[in-house]
């Protein structure tokens, strides 16, 4: 079953690479969080300090482009840029 | 292989939302609840979008409170759950329901699993239920057994419903069918990608492709929950190895690797009834559109769908024969 996809804009190269940038520190942030030992405490406080702060921009991010470029939101959906095109999807969260 | 989404199956009579035949209700075998919480804690690690398939009996409490854990969608039979917002409702074209089972459900999304025996009912059935739905996703059940017949039929259901759209009072919203807007709104392909951007976990807590998979041949499964997942000749899931998907503009065809495997033996190889069925949707979401563009000027969708001269690839193959040895030799030069 497919999960649908819909085209609701675009952004600019360098707005691209902004949320690529912070894309990719979440995810190594998220990486090393499964393997971070919890009682090296300065090593842990500073993993969350640091993915508190990314995660934040990055939701920053994408209210501030979804509001300025009036992306179209439903329900049950999520927005995904395509990192080569620089592409806006609305996209199902279920295989409906 | 990034995975984005996974399907959970909380037990062996969990409902049937695609192509795989409806299960036997006899077994109620669940997923053990420690199976769930490993599942449902490997999703959140991993960022993934979980839909949870339900049986349609009511589960005991600690298997809802395990999956309140976690942001998710439920997909479950129309007839056995109640009103609420995140479900997404199967309906059985063998128990379709009457107007007055639908009065309560508004913007709802609903998946028909419509039988070969139904087809000619199915524009009379969508229009009781689209009044209440955001969303319809049709499956075609039994299309292995289609023929020209039955493509007539469809051609024909399309037609009846493309016209009742048409002539709807709701001028520019036209809503979301799988089979007719789907194809308007694609540019690229978006097809299912089972074992590319989601994965099942089944009631024994293994992996599988999808639940087709896992209710054809339990055995046929991908290992314990984990992310370094070892799926057999994986890139033969991807488009670009699949040479007939790989040039097609049916944007909106499920491309079901089940199906593939069933009726060609080969998971990138399509059957001829699903190219066929898909080409049939996109010739209708071609005429729907080019009328809707007509008659509203305002109308959302600005592109156009060429048309074919062909509805199967095959055609195209069996009008250009060429023998081996001149495929040989063109390899050789």
């Amino acid at each position: 079953m497919n999960t649908m996809k819909q085209l609701i804009g675009t952004v600019t190269p360098a707005q691209r690479d902004e949320i690529k940038t912070l894309y990719e520190r979440k995810n190594g942030l998220t990486e090393l969080f499964k393997i971070v030992d919890v009682n090296n405490v300065s090593l842990y406080e500073k993993l969350v300090k640091d993915m508190g702060e990314t995660a934040t921009k990055f939701q920053k991010w994408w209210d501030e482009q979804s509001q300025n470029n009036h992306w179209e939101g439903k329900k049950d959906h999520h927005w995904e840029i395509n990192f080569e095109t620089c592409e806006i999807f609305l996209v199902s969260n279920g295989f409906n | 292989m990034v995975l984005k989404y996974l399907l959970v199956l909380l037990s062996d009579s969990s409902v049937s939302f695609c192509y795989e035949p409806t299960h036997a209700k006899e077994k109620h075998d669940m997923i053990s609840l420690e199976n769930l919480k490993n599942t449902v804690v490997f999703a959140l690690k991993n960022n993934l979008k979980v839909n949870f398939l339900l049986p349609d009996f009511t589960l005991d409490a600690s298997y809802y409170a395990c999956m309140e854990e976690i942001g998710h969608v439920k997909i479950v039979p129309f007839h056995s759950h109640p009103i609420t917002d995140d479900a997404i409702y199967v309906i059985d074209s063998n128990r379709f329901p009457k107007s007055e089972e639908l009065v309560n459900y508004t913007q709802q999304n609903f998946i028909v699993k419509l039988h070969k025996k139904h087809l000619k009912k199915w524009a009379a059935f969508l229009k009781i239920l689209l009044p209440c739905s955001a969303r319809i996703n049709l499956v075609l059940m039994d299309l292995e057994h289609y023929d020209e017949s039955d493509y007539t039929i469809y051609e024909k259901q399309l037609e009846k419903i493309s016209n009742d759209l048409i002539h709807s009072p709701s001028q520019n919203t036209v809503p979301e069918l799988n089979f007719l807007t789907d194809r308007m709104d694609l540019d690229q392909m978006n097809n299912c990608q089972a074992g590319l951007q989601h994965l099942t976990v089944a009631p024994n807590g293994k992996m599988y492709l999808c639940p087709a998979f896992y209710r054809e041949d339990p055995s046929d499964d991908l290992g314990e929950i984990r992310t370094d997942i070892d799926i057999k000749n994986a890139r033969l899931l991807e488009l670009k190895y699949a040479p007939i998907c790989r040039v097609c503009d049916a944007f909106h065809c499920k491309r079901c690797v089940y199906l593939n495997k069933k009726l060609t033996n080969e998971i990138n190889t399509p059957s001829s009834q699903q190219c066929i069925s898909a080409h049939i949707e996109r010739d209708a979401s071609r005429k729907l559109l080019e009328k809707l563009q007509k008659i509203h000027t305002q109308f959302k969708w600005d592109k156009s769908i060429p048309q074919l001269d062909y509805r199967d690839p095959f055609e195209i193959v069996k009008g250009n024969p060429q023998k081996i040895s001149e495929i040989n030799l063109t390899f050789q030069k």
